[in-house]
């Protein structure tokens, strides 16, 4: 059985809405106005004799692409700026602290590991300390992506270059990872060559890794912050 | 037909004219924009939403829903206090680039 007019038109308002409702960035209220719309152009095309695919297709193309709809109140919606500031700064903290826990997780547990108590494997501590980097910047890309902050974080879903992308993240984690094992070895000679006990080194990877990782993270963080907040743009990266 | 970039710039005064001459409705304010441009200002429907959203913000136009004549909900649109200044001011400077523009173009026929 054919369906009436106004289930035509109230299913094509449905499948129109589910295009455009996706990602939840346009409102609900927004789309049940631009619905009226969609609504009085079908019915004023069909009354003028067109058929209903016609109407729709007009009504559609006069409405315009979701897409770019989208991003205009994506930009429209953007938060106030000392809110977006609060979640840089927090963001950055994140970073930052980011490197502080993974220094602390990968040295006490190379400490206990050391002293006998062996909670761990040392080379777990690696793994933790990767661990622990992913999650902090998947807690940034989290805050950026919430508040919607257009540029920054690692950009892992703003740029399209894969390098761009995860060049900031394979550099941290490749340096961390270095900073552990250059900090073993170097503890593993001293101590074989006779001049150190165990235990006097035994926190030896807990100082290269806060060494390290602190500073990576927190200029992470900063190289980071250009991006997130206009008025330090180029100010890092010189665009 | 404008460029994009024009249609873009020349929007909200466009909006706060409308608006000027009392509250209305979306659908409505989109159909005089085009028949005082005479179709030449084809804007998409869905671009009329982040300039009256941006204008809300800014503090210069207010909405409030109601029905329609066919008992249907319907966002009606009003210019606020502010939003009059701001539509004096925004007629000001565009009247100043349209007079500077005349008499530049005036020139330039003379010279050619």
């Amino acid at each position: 059985m054919a369906s009436s007019r106004p289930d035509r038109i109230e299913a094509a308002i449905v499948s129109w809405r589910r295009e455009f409702g996706r990602n939840g960035a346009i409102h609900s209220e927004d789309l049940d106005e631009l619905a009226d719309h969609l609504r009085d152009i079908v019915e004023m095309r069909l009354s003028a004799g067109d058929t209903f695919s016609v109407a729709e297709a007009f009504a559609r193309n006069q409405i315009g692409e979701a897409d770019e709809l989208i991003d205009e109140m994506k930009l429209v919606r953007r938060p106030p700026s000392y809110y977006r500031r609060l979640c840089v700064g927090l963001a950055a903290y994140a970073a930052f602290q980011t490197g502080i826990i993974t220094a602390v997780v990968a040295g006490l547990s190379m400490t206990a590991y050391l002293y006998g108590i062996k909670p761990v494997q040392a080379t777990n501590t690696y793994e933790l300390s990767l661990l622990s980097v992913v999650a902090g910047i998947g807690l940034i890309e989290i805050i950026r992506k919430r508040f919607q902050l257009r540029r920054g974080g690692l950009g892992i879903t703003h740029h399209r270059s894969i390098l761009r992308t995860f060049g900031p993240v394979l550099g941290l984690i490749v340096i961390l990872y270095l900073g552990l094992v250059f900090g073993d070895f170097w503890r593993w000679w001293l101590v074989s060559a006779g001049q150190f006990s165990d235990n006097r080194w035994s926190g030896f990877g807990w100082v290269v890794l806060l060494g390290l990782g602190g500073p990576v993270s927190a200029l992470t963080a900063a190289t980071s912050l250009h991006r997130w907040h206009p008025s330090l743009q180029g100010k890092f990266s010189g665009r | 037909m404008p460029s994009k970039d024009l249609v873009a710039a020349s929007s909200r005064p466009l909006i706060l004219s409308v608006l000027r001459r009392g509250e209305t409705y979306g659908y409505a304010l989109l159909g005089e924009i085009r028949d005082v441009s005479g179709g030449e200002m084809n804007w998409s429907d869905g671009m009329l939403y982040p300039v009256l959203r941006k204008l809300e913000k800014e503090g210069m136009v207010t909405s409030r829903w109601g029905l329609s004549d066919e008992g249907r909900r319907r966002r009606y649109y009003q210019l606020t206090p502010l939003g009059q200044t701001v539509f004096e001011e925004e007629r000001q400077q565009w009247s100043r680039v349209d007079k500077t523009l005349r008499k530049a173009w005036r020139l330039a026929d003379q010279t050619a």
